[in-house]
Formats: C-alpha cells, sequence, structure tokens
C-alpha cells in the first residue's frame, strides 16, 4: 500500500525536524522519499509524529493474568462490547488480551515491550503475546534470582555467565536482560530482602553490586541491543533515593564506547528521601543530578495517576510490604529457580500525602533530567494503566495542568517537593522524544521511533494544531492524543478517527546471541539443574520460534 | 407522573436482563419508546414487547410494575437511582444490585446477588432471599454503604459480606457467613446458622439466636436496652467482640438473652 500523508506538522526529534510543515511517503510498510501514484492523507495543520513506543508496560505473562485473576471486580469497571469485527473485553486497570492492542492502537502507539518475563513462564507469556492485536511487542526475560546467574557470579565464571545469559535469551525468545531487585526476591526465599548493595544474598553469597556489575558487562560484551533494564533495590522504601544514586554511580566512571550500559526503570519509585512514612519527600533533585550527570544510563520515570490500580512486579517481598500497609488481597508466587513476582491492588489517593508526593516525583524526575536522558512510563499498571499517558503529558507540557492538579492534593505535598517551583514546560518536539525517540534508541530498534527514509512506517496522527497549542488549554490536548486521527502500522491505517478500523498482530522481536557464545560451557550445568531442580524438562523448557505468531530474529554479532 | 405495568407474556425458556429499564428512564418516553428499549435474552438483544405487554397509567411517584413470575428476569432495577420499582411475584438475580436511590418492593422471593454492593434507597423482600443479599461484587472488598433491605422470609449464604454501612433487618433464619468480612453498617437477623460474622473488623450483628459462634470472638459482658450504630434495642443482650483472627477488628455481636 503506498500513502501520502500530506501537509502534516511533522515532530521527529531522531532526524531534529521540529514542527516543520511536510509530506511523509509511505510504501511498502516503510518510509520512503518519495512514491508515485499514491492515495494522499490531507493532515494539514495535523500532530505528525512517529508511533510511541511504551519501553516498560505489563502487558502479558504470569502477572498480568494473575491481576485478572484476583480482581474480577476490576472487570466490571469496564466492559466493552464486540462491535465492528472488535473482540469484547473488559477490565480497567488489566485490561483483557485484545483490548490492550486497540487500547494502545487508538492512543497511537505501535510497539510495547512487557517488561517481567519470569523464563519459565515464558511459553505463556508468548501465547499471550500472539494474542495481542496491533502492536510489535518483546519480552525481557527476568534474570534477578537466578541460581545460574548467581552460581556463576559467585564462581567467577564469566564465560559460563555470558553462555546462560545468551542461552536464556534464545531459550525465552527474551528480548533482554531484566534486573528486578536484584538478590532480594532470592533472599525473599528465606523470608528477607537485601537493603544494601553490598548485602549478601543467602546461600549464594553475592552480592546486589555484583549482580548489576557483571550483567552489566556481560550485555556489552554480548552488545545486545538493549542493555541491562534495572528495577533497583528498596523499591517504594522511603529513602530510597541513596541506594538508586549509589546504583548509578556503579557505571558513571566506566567506559562502554558510546554505549548505553543501564537502563533504569520506574525511577519515580526509587527517588524518596526520609527514614519513615511520617516524613517522606521528594528526593528527585538529588537523583536527577546523578542521571544528569551520568552518559551511560537513561531512564523511565514510572508516573503515578491517582486512582485506583493492580500493582504487578516480580520483586515479591516489596509487594508483601505492600499488602501490609493497605491490607487488600495479595498473591505472591515463587517461580522454581528463578524469581518471585507478587500482585496487589493499589488505591492512589490525592489526599494521602504519600501518595501525593509520588506523583510529584514523577513529574519533578522528567522535567529535572535532560529530556534525552528521559522516557515517558507509568510503569503500567503499577503507576496507573497505559491509558493516562495523555494525562502524564498534559501535566508534563502545561504548568497551569499540574498547579490545578496540586490545588486538589494534600496540602503539605508543595513543602515536601520541589514541583511548585518548576516551571518548565514540555513542547511537542520534546515530547516526541520522551515517548518515541528515546525508548526506541533505548531499545536498540533503528526502524522505530522516527520518521527518516527506511523506518517502519509506524506513525501516528493527532487531532490538533501544535503551532497554535496554549499550554492553558490542556484539557484539548489530551483529548486529542487519547483517540489518535490516524494510527498507521508498517504502512496500514490501523486507526481513524478514533475508531479502529483494520486488526493486524504485530511482530515479536527476540535477540539471538547464540553465536557469540560456547554453549558447551553451561551444557553439564544446565543437565543438571533442569534434572535435579526444575520441575519442567530442558527440552520442554526451550520456545520454539515456530510457537511465535511472527518472529522477528535480531542477531547480533 | 406515571406507572408503567411490565405484565412478563409467558416465562421465557432463558433467562432475559432487564438492566435499564428503570422509572427515570421511561418518564420522559411515550409507550412506543418504551416497547423498543433493548432488553438482553440471552446472547440476542430484544425489544421489550417481544416478551412483556406494557400498559402506561397515571401516579403519584415514577413507578414500574413487574406483573408475573420474574425469576427468570436478571437485574431488575440494576443501578436504579430514583422512583420506585414493584415486583408482583418472584424475582430474578441481581434484583437492585448497585441500587443508589429509590425504592423496590417484591411481594415473592428474590435470587442470588441481590441488592449487590447497594449504596441507597430500600428494598423490602417479602418472600425469601438467595445468597449473597447485600454482599461485594466477587473480589470487591468496598461493599454495601448505604440503604436499607428488609427480609420477611428466609435469606441464603454470604449476607452483607464486606458490608461497610447501611441496615439489613432479616426476619426469617440466616444461613451460614451472614455478615462475613464485614466492615460497618448493621445486621439483624433472628436466627442465624454458623460462622456468623467470620472475618468482621466493624459493624455490629443483632441476633436473637445463633447456631453457633467462631472462636475468634470473645464475650464483653451483658448489655441491657443497647445503642447499636445509633440505633436502640430493647431487651437484654450479650456482647461479643470479633473476628479476633483478623488484625484490630472492633466487630460486635450482639445475642439476645
Amino acid at each position: 500500500m503506498k500513502l501520502i500523508l500530506k501537509n502534516g506538522i511533522v515532530y521527529d526529534p531522531a532526524n531534529g525536524i521540529n514542527g516543520e510543515r511536510m509530506d511523509i511517503c509511505i510504501k511498502d510498510g516503510k518510509i520512503v522519499e518519495k512514491v508515485r501514484f499514491a492515495k494522499v492523507i490531507d493532515v494539514s495543520n495535523k500532530l505528525v509524529m512517529p508511533a510511541g513506543f511504551d519501553i516498560h508496560s505489563h502487558i502479558a505473562g504470569g502477572k498480568v493474568n494473575v491481576g485478572r485473576l484476583l480482581r474480577p471486580e476490576d472487570s466490571l469497571r469496564r466492559v466493552v462490547a464486540r462491535r465492528n469485527g472488535l473482540r469484547s473485553g473488559s477490565g480497567y486497570s488489566v485490561p483483557s488480551v485484545h483490548l490492550i492492542g486497540y487500547d494502545y492502537a487508538r492512543l497511537g502507539y505501535t510497539t510495547v515491550i512487557t517488561p517481567a518475563m519470569p523464563p519459565l513462564l515464558s511459553r505463556h507469556t508468548h501465547h499471550e503475546l500472539n494474542e495481542i492485536p496491533m502492536i510489535d511487542k518483546a519480552a525481557f526475560p527476568l534474570y534477578d534470582g537466578n541460581w545460574f546467574v548467581m552460581k556463576y557470579i559467585s564462581e567467577e565464571k564469566y564465560e559460563e555467565l555470558k553462555a546462560y545469559v545468551a542461552w536464556l535469551l534464545w531459550a525465552t525468545k527474551g528480548y533482554s536482560v531484566k534486573i528486578t531487585n536484584p538478590g532480594g526476591t532470592e533472599a525473599w526465599g528465606w523470608r528477607k530482602n537485601v537493603h544494601d548493595l553490598d548485602e549478601e544474598v543467602p546461600y549464594f553469597g553475592v552480592t546486589p553490586k555484583e549482580i548489576i556489575t557483571s550483567l552489566v558487562d556481560v550485555c556489552n560484551d554480548l552488545n545486545l541491543p538493549h542493555s541491562v533494564h534495572l528495577h533497583c533495590n528498596c523499591l517504594g522504601e522511603p529513602g530510597n533515593y541513596e541506594i538508586t544514586i549509589k546504583t548509578l554511580q556503579l557505571v558513571r566512571h566506566k567506559d562502554f564506547n558510546g554505549r548505553q550500559s543501564l537502563h533504569v526503570t520506574h525511577l519515580q519509585f526509587h527517588s524518596y528521601g526520609g527514614d519513615s512514612w511520617k516524613t517522606f519527600e521528594s528526593k528527585a533533585d538529588e537523583v536527577a543530578k546523578e542521571v544528569n550527570k551520568n552518559d551511560n544510563v537513561i531512564i523511565d520515570t514510572g508516573n503515578v495517576i491517582f486512582g485506583d490500580t493492580t500493582t504487578m512486579t516480580a520483586d515479591a517481598p516489596m509487594e508483601y510490604d505492600l499488602y501490609l500497609l493497605t491490607g487488600l488481597k495479595w498473591v505472591n508466587k515463587d517461580v522454581e529457580l528463578e524469581t518471585a513476582p507478587g500482585v496487589t491492588p493499589y488505591i492512589y489517593s490525592p489526599k494521602v500525602l504519600v501518595n501525593a508526593i509520588q506523583w510529584a516525583v514523577g513529574l519533578e524526575l522528567a522535567l529535572l533530567i535532560k529530556p534525552e536522558k528521559v522516557i515517558l512510563t507509568t510503569d503500567s499498571p503499577n503507576g496507573g494503566i497505559f491509558t493516562n499517558y495523555p494525562k502524564v503529558i498534559a501535566w508534563l507540557m502545561s504548568k497551569k495542568a499540574r498547579d490545578d492538579m496540586l490545588a486538589k492534593v494534600h496540602k503539605s505535598t508543595e513543602h515536601r517537593t520541589v514541583l511548585p517551583s518548576i516551571d518548565k514546560e514540555y513542547d511537542f518536539y520534546e515530547i516526541a522524544m520522551v515517548t518515541r525517540t528515546n525508548p526506541a534508541k533505548s531499545a536498540g530498534m533503528p526502524n522505530k521511533g522516527h520518521l527518516g527514509v527506511g523506518a517502519d512506517a509506524d506513525i501516528a496522527v493527532y487531532d490538533i494544531n501544535p503551532l497554535e497549542f496554549d499550554p492553558k488549554d490542556y484539557e484539548k490536548l489530551e483529548k486529542a492524543l487519547s483517540n489518535a486521527y490516524l494510527t498507521i502500522k508498517g504502512g496500514e491505517i490501523i486507526v481513524k478517527e478514533g475508531e479502529i478500523v483494520k486488526v493486524t498482530h504485530g511482530r515479536t522481536f527476540w535477540v539471538d546471541a547464540m553465536g557469540k557464545i560456547d554453549r558447551s560451557l553451561i551444557e553439564k550445568d544446565l543437565d543438571y539443574y533442569f534434572k535435579r531442580y526444575y520441575s519442567v524438562s530442558l527440552s520442554n523448557y526451550v520456545i520454539g520460534e515456530n510457537e511465535l505468531r511472527r518472529s522477528e530474529r535480531i542477531c547480533v554479532n | 407522573m406515571r406507572e408503567l405495568i411490565l405484565k412478563l407474556k409467558e416465562k421465557p425458556d432463558i433467562c432475559l436482563e432487564v438492566e435499564g429499564i428503570l422509572p427515570n428512564v421511561i418518564a420522559e418516553k411515550s409507550l412506543e419508546e418504551i416497547e423498543n428499549l433493548p432488553i438482553q435474552y440471552g446472547n440476542k438483544r430484544v425489544k421489550l414487547s417481544e416478551f412483556f405487554d406494557a400498559y402506561v397509567e397515571k401516579s403519584e411517584t415514577p413507578r414500574i410494575i413487574f406483573d408475573g413470575d420474574m425469576s427468570r428476569v436478571k437485574r431488575i432495577g440494576w443501578k436504579l437511582d430514583g422512583g420506585e420499582i414493584v415486583v408482583r411475584g418472584n424475582a430474578g438475580m441481581y434484583l437492585g444490585a448497585f441500587m443508589r436511590e429509590g425504592k423496590i418492593v417484591v411481594e415473592g422471593d428474590v435470587g442470588h446477588f441481590s441488592a449487590l454492593n447497594m449504596s441507597g434507597g430500600t428494598i423490602v423482600i417479602n418472600g425469601n432471599a438467595g445468597n449473597y443479599l447485600c454482599a461485594s461484587y466477587r473480589g470487591e472488598w468496598r461493599g454495601m454503604s448505604g440503604g436499607t433491605v428488609i427480609v420477611k422470609g428466609n435469606v441464603g449464604k454470604e449476607l452483607g459480606s464486606y458490608m461497610r454501612g447501611g441496615k439489613i433487618v432479616v426476619e426469617g433464619t440466616a444461613d451460614e457467613f451472614a455478615g462475613v468480612c464485614m466492615r460497618g453498617g448493621i445486621v439483624v437477623i433472628n436466627r442465624a446458622k454458623a460462622r456468623l460474622g467470620a472475618g468482621m473488623i466493624g459493624g455490629a450483628i443483632v441476633v436473637n439466636e445463633v447456631e453457633e459462634l467462631l472462636p475468634g470472638f470473645l464475650e464483653e459482658g451483658e448489655e441491657e436496652n443497647p445503642e447499636i450504630e445509633g440505633e436502640k434495642f430493647e431487651g437484654r443482650f450479650k456482647v461479643f467482640s470479633g473476628d479476633h483472627a483478623e488484625r484490630k477488628a472492633k466487630g460486635k455481636i450482639y445475642v439476645r438473652l
């Protein structure tokens, strides 16, 4: 299919295009220089950006499904009937499988990565990803509490560790290395947690610091497209900004040949000061300073949206602490040799000081850190469901939107945060950067997140004139961003004026680094561990490429 | 003001769902428009007139009268926001669920999940009620928050689970687990079976006769003519607090002596 988007106002930070009126030509699912005999769509005075890229959103896998089972009442909050060839569905904070695809397409997003896949549950995750329509996807397998990883680190067998990392990516069809609360999830097996980078994990004797630095080195050696995706220790605890800064400093002075070596995720949950809930305060400024100085990291925000949501992480001790706070229902799971996730509902209330500060911290981080290093997420659904992204964008683009919200939250918020004193307002160029360019660049997908010649024709058009936008009129912006005027995926129009017009199934990206390692190094250990400890056999553990609906293998060399 | 009389033509073979047939909805509509209102029949949308004969009469208050055996008609008064509904016969499941305001009177029995998560208004049931009367929706920890429900007959299991406010009066027998996980409000029962108030941490249950109490309840003494949740009760009661299997339990059970 050949298309020309005519006269749109284009923002494409990767190619330095800042609000220029121009045409975009599409042929065979790619963006091209020019095209003849094409269908012309007039998008004059409309906002044109690359389609959105969400690098951290829990959309599939064991936890999400447990969330659905745990919260039948959440299903009642949103029920969507079958119509126009679309499937029915339900669920607000954990929508059913097809709704996730439809909702992302309506927002103008076409690539989403599910960031925490327990390797043992990767078959489930991939089969669920296969069913999510509209979007391209990938999954990060978890390496944090993995017995192989900790064994090789404690025995200082670096080559074996490298071989195992690459083998697990291949076996689970994963995209990159995710670490969640390094060491903490294994310590949870002993009813413990780790609270310092140098605290030893029981039995294995390794420290979070060793786990992080070893895996960072492995990722660099293997030259994986994305870096280590790190969820730091002590999530959500008062005073955790110190351990966050220490973690960031682990990679600050190293030279990785210009490679991004660490993606620190949902930083908002890791930037708190104070020593108890009573003295809880924002330390976003300190953390932002460290991130700005550090060339090797990129962060995503993990903004909080007020309302009722379902938290789900592979950080079981943290979910248990949250359960003790709220007393609501809670699920904990032990994934054999690998990790321990938990799920519990949570309500962010503007009248609760801690929640109001969390809301402010997310915005402060986005406003204080250089936009080149920021990615906008809500850690969906932990901070709030992804359909609220337009709300976060409105807060970033409009001081008035923030002030209006500040007036509604707990009064002490302004004393514990610096948000009221920040006047910065994002422009559309920077918004395109934090929702499109940066995540695609961080994930290492060169054909995503920009509109240069050769890029995938994934484009979002919104019905708002960015040149005439007044930040005071943020409600209009929110409305326009919530329903894309056009979403184009692989050169096909999938959303038109907020309605889905075509259902497609995207590709699943995965990384094959088997060419860089010697599998025979770990063969014996694999055999032994699978026979001795796993509940499945080695041959049943590996996901075949034929199990992915549309597999997109990325070979690294 | 007017009232609508809906006469069931014949008992349907599968259940009907009459969500959206409410006094405030029909107030401004002509008879023809009312007859064309959609209702759910299995997986099909059908017109109201396919299963009901509709008549309109003058009345003081906006009112709908369901005439006939409605035991296969679900969701009567679902999300009711004012006006009155009368059921001359039995009613099916979900009667008055999520109701906010208004009044429902049923002359016969009602099905399961009636008055689910109710937040206001009044329901009077002259017959028996099924399981989960005034309970919270599946999985919800914020149950019934207001309103009054009076049952002349018996009720099923898990009466008023996760209830936070409002009042339930049962003049017959309540089956097991009445008032389970209560947080507030008051439940008055004539006769209760076992596991009364299991997991309750707030609110009060007043009962004339109870089969047995769980070990999580501790005896607190006796009270004469107590005032419970702002209401005076006559007679002597033995007071129990609990359910101490939960943290910070402040629930009360009053058993008449």
